[in-house]
Parts: structure tokens; sequence; C-alpha cells
């Protein structure tokens, strides 16, 4: 089996549109989550969103042919893209016009395309006026369209796909992209995920009541995981990406290396034992959990940071529970905890690869990103662990292990670990 | 001819629109000009919704020259009388 390990990270979240800007916010505490009028006029409760205000697609001009860049709508597309092409740089890798590399694959997954893009088609349709629609949407309206769109740019010609699991969906990805490399049906994977900002699509999560209403006068402070006044989630938006690699030809082409993949596992609760189709099982968010980490070799107690799903809802303290239970940690022996949440809002289908692509991060950097927002902790949770488990302000520290999961609507799990590299 | 090239411009490359100053009718969009041969789709999609004319879909896949085009849209027009 081989090793594999990331080479590359890309990102474009509320807080940060590339990697650089996203480490400096995470570092320090710094929101992406903004007041949007567009939902007040809506008659939404909720409307606050954390959404990337500060991306300029006209970097995408250069990579695109005149004709694609100019059909661009969906933000689904903008955001993968932008996030992968930070990623394939980033790893020191290049655009090969000529060739295609049938080492090298993409699963970069997404819940549903640009549904402001959908609309735009229905409504021509609706017009009468189909036949003036043009021939680039579907490419873009399709579940596919992101993989297709980094596929075609890159030159990639093995498996180039979408993986779509709701909140599990980018999480899910890189295990799915570690699990290719792993068995050796590729050398290298761009992973990632996307999701774009429709108010249609955060507009039935706040039909659900599940989105926070309390705080649209101040964006900054509406999401508020682990929060004892947390009242629900902050919809949100954006891409991240990840290239991974198998160990051997990272080393050949001397790539730097921000961390090792040591294990993964994607599984569902059946919808059975306390999980619905919103709500997830206990027993299978443990067993993701407790199989990523004996998989992998080590002992929980070699888990230095735990980076949560964890969004504000009702449902934090019993993930806390649960990963208690599957570490078999508790009080003031559970490690750090901490949620990106805080700072970005809920990125639905993203928020699996960006939160991924912040935990290599800080694990590169050896910080913990703060939990904004959390004064005041809910009490059933500090009945499982220590207060002092949750980062509240800047911390500097080594980091050398990393777990990241994500639970998705299906009562769908995955779950990662992370680990800095040595020989 | 003219229409058609500023229809064809917007889908063309920067470096390649020089090309458009010595097309002919044998001059290849995809070969030649650079351009995506799905965007040559669009251009005849654009140039029917210009004229009122209609082109058939098993025409469009074959209108991959200049000449081509130029004569298929002249005939749909000379159907029309203009």
């Amino acid at each position: 089996m081989n090793r594999v390990v990331i080479t590359g990270l890309g990102v474009v979240a509320p807080n940060g549109i590339n990697v650089p800007s996203f480490t400096h916010a995470i570092r320090h505490g710094i929101s992406g989550v903004h007041f949007l009028q567009e939902l007040k006029d809506h008659a939404m409760g909720c409307c606050v969103a954390g959404f990337p205000k500060e991306f300029d697609d006209s970097i995408l001009k250069k990579y695109l042919s005149p004709g694609a860049f100019k059909s661009l709508r969906s933000t689904t597309v903008k955001y993968a893209m932008a996030a992968a092409i930070e990623a394939w740089t980033n790893a020191g890798l290049y655009i090969n016009q000529n060739n295609s590399d049938p080492d090298t694959g993409c699963i970069f997954g997404n819940g549903v395309c640009d549904v402001n893009h959908m609309r735009y088609a229905i409504e021509m349709f609706d017009k009468l006026e189909v036949q003036k629609l043009g021939v680039r949407h579907i490419e873009q309206l399709m579940t596919s369209g992101s993989s297709g769109f980094i596929g075609g740019l890159f030159g990639l010609s093995n498996q180039v796909t979408a993986n779509s699991s709701a909140c599990s969906t980018g999480t899910e990805a890189v295990v799915m992209a570690y699990e290719k490399i792993k068995s050796g049906n590729a050398k290298r994977m761009v992973a990632g995920s996307c999701e774009a900002n429709s108010m249609y699509i955060w507009g039935v999560f706040d039909a659900m009541r599940v989105l926070n209403r309390n705080h649209n006068d101040n964006p900054v402070a509406a999401s508020r995981p682990m929060s004892i006044d947390s009242a629900g989630f902050v919809p949100g938006s954006g891409a991240g990406a990840l290239v991974l690699e198998d160990l051997e030809t990272a080393l050949q082409r001397n790539a730097t290396i921000y961390a090792e993949v040591i294990s993964g596992f994607v599984n569902s609760g059946g919808q059975r034992n306390g999980g619905s189709m919103t709500a997830p099982s206990p027993a299978g968010v443990k067993t993701c959990i407790e199989t990523t980490i004996k998989k992998s070799g080590i002992h929980p107690r070699e888990i230095d940071l735990v980076c949560g799903h964890l969004t504000g809802t009702a449902a934090d303290k019993m993930e806390i529970a649960n990963w208690a239970a599957a570490l078999d940690r508790r009080g003031e022996d559970f490690p750090f905890i901490n949620t990106l949440k805080s700072l970005t809002g809920h990125c639905i289908s993203a928020t699996g690869s960006i939160e991924c692509v912040a935990a290599v991060l800080q694990m590169h950097h050896d910080f913990i990103q703060p939990n904004i927002n959390c004064e005041k902790v809910q009490p059933e949770i500090l009945d499982v662990i220590a207060e002092k488990c949750i980062v509240r302000g800047p911390m500097d520290i080594i980091i050398n292990t990393v777990i990241k999961a994500n639970f998705g609507f299906g009562d769908v799990n995955s779950c990662v670990l992370f680990k800095k590299f040595t020989q | 001819m003219e229409e058609l090239k500023s229809l064809m411009g917007e889908y063309m490359h920067d470096e390649d629109k020089v090309k458009l100053a010595g097309i002919t009718d044998e001059t290849d969009f995809v070969a030649d000009l650079n351009m995506d041969s799905i965007d040559m789709v669009d251009v005849v999609i654009k140039a029917e919704n210009k004229y009122g004319i209609q082109i058939k879909n098993e025409t469009i896949s074959k209108l991959n020259t200049v000449g081509k085009c130029l004569d298929v849209m002249q005939e749909r027009l000379a159907e029309r009388g203009l």
C-alpha cells in the first residue's frame, strides 16, 4: 500500500480567498460572515451568511477559452476552479497543454449545482427562449461540472468525478482520493468540494428552522458552535481543494509535503438507532471515527487536535459525546477541539474540504484556530470535556496529529487523520 | 463576412484575433483559428437570432469552415428573401 501525502492546498473561503489570506484569518480568528440585504428582502429569518465577498472571477480568464469564460455563470464552478488552480500551483505543478496525465485524477464534489444559474436557465425556458440559451450551460449545471472543468484544465486522464454526500462531501472526497492513491490506482488526485452562494438553498434550511435568526445585526457573532446561546447555523459557500500524492512521486519531484494522510473512513448510520435523514446515528458516527483511528494504527491518545463538524445547532453536544466515546478520552484528557464554522459559517457541501485545508494548515504551521463566539460553553459539553480543550484565543502549539470529521444529511459520515510528515 | 468575423471574435483568444484579417473560405474554425468547436454552435445560434433564420442541427455540425458557414447563412437568408 502506498503512503499518501498532501502537496498542494487551495481555498476560496468566506474569510480568505487564497491560502495566505485564509491562514491569516484562521490564525487570528477573523470572521467571514456578513449581513446580506438580499436575504432580508426575501423574508428569510436568518439574514447573514459566510461567503467569499472579495472573490473576483477574472483570475479564471487566463485559464479558459474566451467562449467558456464569457459563458461562465456558475459560482460553484468558479469557486471550484479557483481553489483547484491554487492547489495545483501550490503543489508546484504546471499545466501541460499538450498531453494528458493518466496517473492523475480528480474527485470534486458538491451538493447541488448553482441554483441561481439553474433559475436563469428555467426562466429562459419559461419565456419560450430556450433556443437563445446557448451551448455552455449543461457543462456548468451537471453535478460533475466542477470536476469536468478541473480535469480539462489540468489534462487529467485518471478518474475524474464528483461525489455528493451533503455536508460530508468535502471530507469524503479527500478520503476517496486517499484510497485511490493508497491502492495504487492513481499517483495523484485533486480532491475538494464547492458550494455556491444561493439564497434558494439557504432558504430551505431557513424553512427547516435550523439557521440562527438572532444575530442579523451582528453577523460576526452569528456562528456560535458549542456556545450556550447557539441558535442554529449560519449558511455559507466557497470551495477547498487539496492535491494528494503518493509519497514516492512527491519525494521524486521534491514537493513540499504539508501532511501525511494516515487513514480515512466513510460510512452511514443507516438512519437507524437515532439516525434519520437529518440526524446522525451516534453509533454510525462513533464507528466512523473508531475505524479511522484503528486503520491508522495510532493510539487515540496521540491525537493533538479534533477539527469537528460542530455547526452551532442542538447536535453539537451529541457530537462531543460521540467524539469522547470514540476516542475514549474525556475531561482534561480530551484533545484540543475546534470548528472552523465559528469563522466561516457552515459552507454546506464545501465545508469538509475547506476544513481539511484548515486542519492541514494548523498542523503545518503549528497553531490552533480559535473558536470565536463561544464565551460560555454549553453545560452538557462541559459534562464531557474540560473547558480548556475548547480553544478560544489564538494558540501557537506543536500539532503532530489532527483528526477531522464531517457528518451530513442522509446520516452519512466521513473521517480523516492527518499526521505531520516524517520519513 | 464582417459580421461573422465580429461574432467569431468574441470567442477567440486575443492573440488569435489577428488571424481574422487573413481568413478565407477555407479557414477552419478549430484548426486555423484555435476556436472551441462548441463555440461555433454559439456563433450560429447568435446569427440565427440576429437574422431570424433557422439552421438544421445536422447542418450545424458540418460547418467547420468559414465558407461553409457563410454559404448556409446566405442560403437561409435568400429563402427569406433577404
